[in-house]
């Protein structure tokens, strides 16, 4: 079998799409995106802001407080495989999640200048300076890749995804 | 070829370091073959605090998905449905 031709694409991600993972009726967004990023994608993790992957990870330890060791961090560790937290914008009072979502996005932007960058949240919508698009855009996005999408159904074996969910 | 330490004990108090799942066309044919998985199949790679620090390595093949799993953590940690309220 060829090798499948891998998107040069980065996605920063804020908590909403997380938040869909853990959801039943939105689940089938995340989902496909998170399988997108596994096997379409030459960076296979998302990015996040710090202050936000902190408060997920706090969140997660939070709520698992009265679950065993083995069962909280297999949980915080699934979740650091998907989303990577971009410690390169390093320590910040992180008070301002639409300032350092900017400030990454320029980062990223610079050190890989050839690659699309995509900010996933709905808080950015229409932002003038960086591309953004919300869970909705993203799954009709996705589901706009032919390719991808016959990949992803032929290999799980799922029906035709209607990408107007 | 990747060690291993399958014969390892993970118990409760096991602590999960790290997860990371790689897509089989990242890793050698040699050890696909011998995984018996395709390009487009996954291995989970998962180190654990077991004095010392020891891999796992998991295939996820077929009909799997990569995400199948940290799904199954969610749900194990009675995460599922519960709203960020942070």
């Amino acid at each position: 079998m060829a090798d499948i031709k891998k998107i040069e694409e980065i996605f920063i991600i804020d908590e909403e799409i997380v938040q869909d993972f853990f959801d039943e009726p939105n689940y089938y967004r995340a989902e496909l995106f998170f399988n997108y990023l596994s096997s379409w994608c030459q960076c296979s993790r998302a990015y996040m802001i710090p202050s936000l992957h902190k408060k997920i990870v706090d969140w997660i330890k939070r709520n698992t407080s009265n679950k065993d060791t083995l069962t909280q961090t297999k949980a915080i560790a699934d979740f650091k495989n998907w989303v990577e937290e971009a410690d390169l914008l390093g320590e910040d009072d992180g008070n301002n999640d639409q300032h350092d979502t900017e400030l990454l996005f320029n980062i990223i932007k610079l050190i890989h200048p050839d690659k699309q960058i995509k900010v996933v949240s709905s808080k950015y919508k229409n932002h003038e300076r960086i591309n953004s698009i919300d869970s909705d855009g993203l799954f009709e996005y996705i589901g706009k890749n032919k390719e991808f999408m016959d990949f992803f159904e032929r290999k799980y074996n799922i029906g035709n995804w209607d990408s107007s969910y | 070829m990747i060690s291993e330490h399958i014969d390892m004990e993970i118990n409760k108090d096991s602590e999960v370091k790290s997860i990371t799942i790689v897509k089989g066309s990242c890793i050698s044919a040699a050890e696909r073959v011998r995984r018996k998985i395709t390009k487009d199949d996954f291995v989970e790679v998962m180190v654990v605090k077991n004095s010392p620090l020891r891999m796992v390595v998991r295939e996820i093949r077929g009909k799997q998905k990569p995400t199948d799993s940290f799904r199954d953590s969610i749900k194990q940690a009675g995460l599922l449905n519960k709203k960020f309220d942070f």
